[in-house]
């Protein structure tokens, strides 16, 4: 029989695994101590991060805050802008409008100025009602002096002769001439504060005079279909009409009727008193 | 003849009309685009006339008119090679849709409308000749 060497005791067996079991466990908790330092100054890097993220997430705030104050200060700059140009555009529309319609003023009297027959003046009258003012239907009477009567002589937009005469004086106008009564009492150009004269299916008198002498009247019965009202700019042509139709007529008159004498210098300068 | 102003397009109009009031405005109104040049016919055969010796950009014209209307005055513009695209313009009044459709129908560009407003007016001429603002 042989006999094996003999081994460490149980003993020492034990105490050396309690050595390696303590050194194990001494490594483990310095390691531990090592993460635990590592991980508080990760931890305490990653806190300077974050407040310099939040540093910059506020700065980056306010800058984002302050474009936007400028944005929409650029957007009310920009609305005013184009508010403005809608203004300015409106204003030159409506100088436009003044412009042409002192041109129509214009242009309406110089027509009564070169018209030398009835019938000019008539026409004239005819095509600034309709074209410049918008009346789509108008009757024009004039005064017949020996019968003392407004007859009906020209009418746009209807028959003629579906009007009677109109008789003068007017001093005691029976209920629908009460407005031409108005009108004719002035002994005057109609204006834009005068009586309208409206009546019945008229809208507008607008008596025709030559001084104080009635010539004529224009009874103003309904506007183009695209025409609802009379406006500011009409009542200046409507002025014109009333002025300038009435000494047109007489001088047409007094033209139709009058000789045919040469002008000389003696006859003028008699007249001028030189 | 009419000289708007000096700088932006040379552009020439011939404005139609018979009623010489109606004209005048119409010429007052073109006077306001800057750069076009206005000349004024009294009816279609004195528009024919003129049309023989100059070239124009845009033509407005009246429908009613004596000798020659503006409804025949289109059927001769675009019958001739040199007016075939030529802005024609009419001049009517509102009832008028009939004569409106016509011209149309016959070449006419666009139209304006009695009472006529200057503005309206400015405004068609500019769009229809490709005018910028600048030229107002």
């Amino acid at each position: 029989m042989s006999h094996d060497a003999p081994g460490p005791t149980l003993q020492a067996r034990t105490q050396a695994f309690l050595r390696e079991f303590f050194a194990k466990g001494e490594q483990l908790v310095r390691e531990l101590v090592a993460e635990n330092g590592r991980l508080r100054s990760a931890l305490a890097a990653g806190e300077g991060e974050a407040g310099e993220t939040a540093r910059t997430v506020d700065r980056l705030s306010r800058q984002v805050a302050e474009l936007e104050i400028e944005c929409a200060e650029l957007r009310r700059s920009t609305a005013g802008g184009v508010d403005g140009g809608k203004g300015f555009r409106t204003r030159l529309d409506d100088l436009e409008r003044e412009h042409y319609r002192l041109a129509a003023m214009y242009v309406a009297g110089s027509q009564f100025h070169v018209a030398t027959t009835v019938e000019d003046v008539l026409r004239t009258l005819t095509e600034i009602l309709l074209n410049f003012v918008g009346v789509g239907r108008f009757a024009v009477y004039v005064v017949d002096e020996e019968r003392q009567t407004l007859f009906p002589l020209v009418r746009e937009g209807a028959e003629v002769a579906e009007l009677d005469e109109l008789a003068l004086p007017l001093a005691a106008p029976q209920g629908g001439q009460a407005g031409l009564a108005a009108v004719i009492e002035r002994r005057a150009r109609w204006t834009a504060d005068a009586p309208s004269g409206a009546e019945p299916g008229v809208l507008l008198q607008l008596p025709l005079f030559a001084g104080t002498r009635l010539v004529g009247l224009v009874r103003v019965e309904r506007f183009l279909p695209q025409k609802q009202a009379f406006d500011d700019g009409d009542s200046g042509l409507l002025e014109l009409v009333s002025e300038h139709a009435g000494v047109g007529i007489e001088t047409a008159w007094i033209r139709a009727h009058a000789q045919d004498v040469p002008l000389s210098r003696g006859a003028l300068e008699r007249l001028v008193g030189t | 003849m009419t000289q708007a102003s000096e700088g932006g397009p040379k552009l020439t109009a011939l404005v139609v009309e018979d009623s010489p009031p109606m004209r005048k405005m119409i010429v007052f109104a073109l006077s306001r685009v800057r750069g076009l040049t206005v000349v004024e016919a009294d009816d279609g055969v004195d528009a024919l006339r003129r049309i023989a010796s100059t070239k124009f950009d845009i033509i407005i014209t009246d429908i009613n008119m004596p000798i020659l209307d503006g409804l025949k005055l289109i059927k001769r513009l675009r019958a001739d090679e040199a007016y075939r695209d030529v802005p024609i313009i009419i001049i009517t009044t509102e009832g008028a849709e009939e004569d409106r459709q016509r011209a149309l129908a016959l070449g006419a560009t666009s139209y304006i409308t009695k009472p006529i407003q200057a503005p309206q007016v400015i405004d068609l001429v500019r769009e229809v000749l490709g005018l910028t603002d600048g030229s107002r």
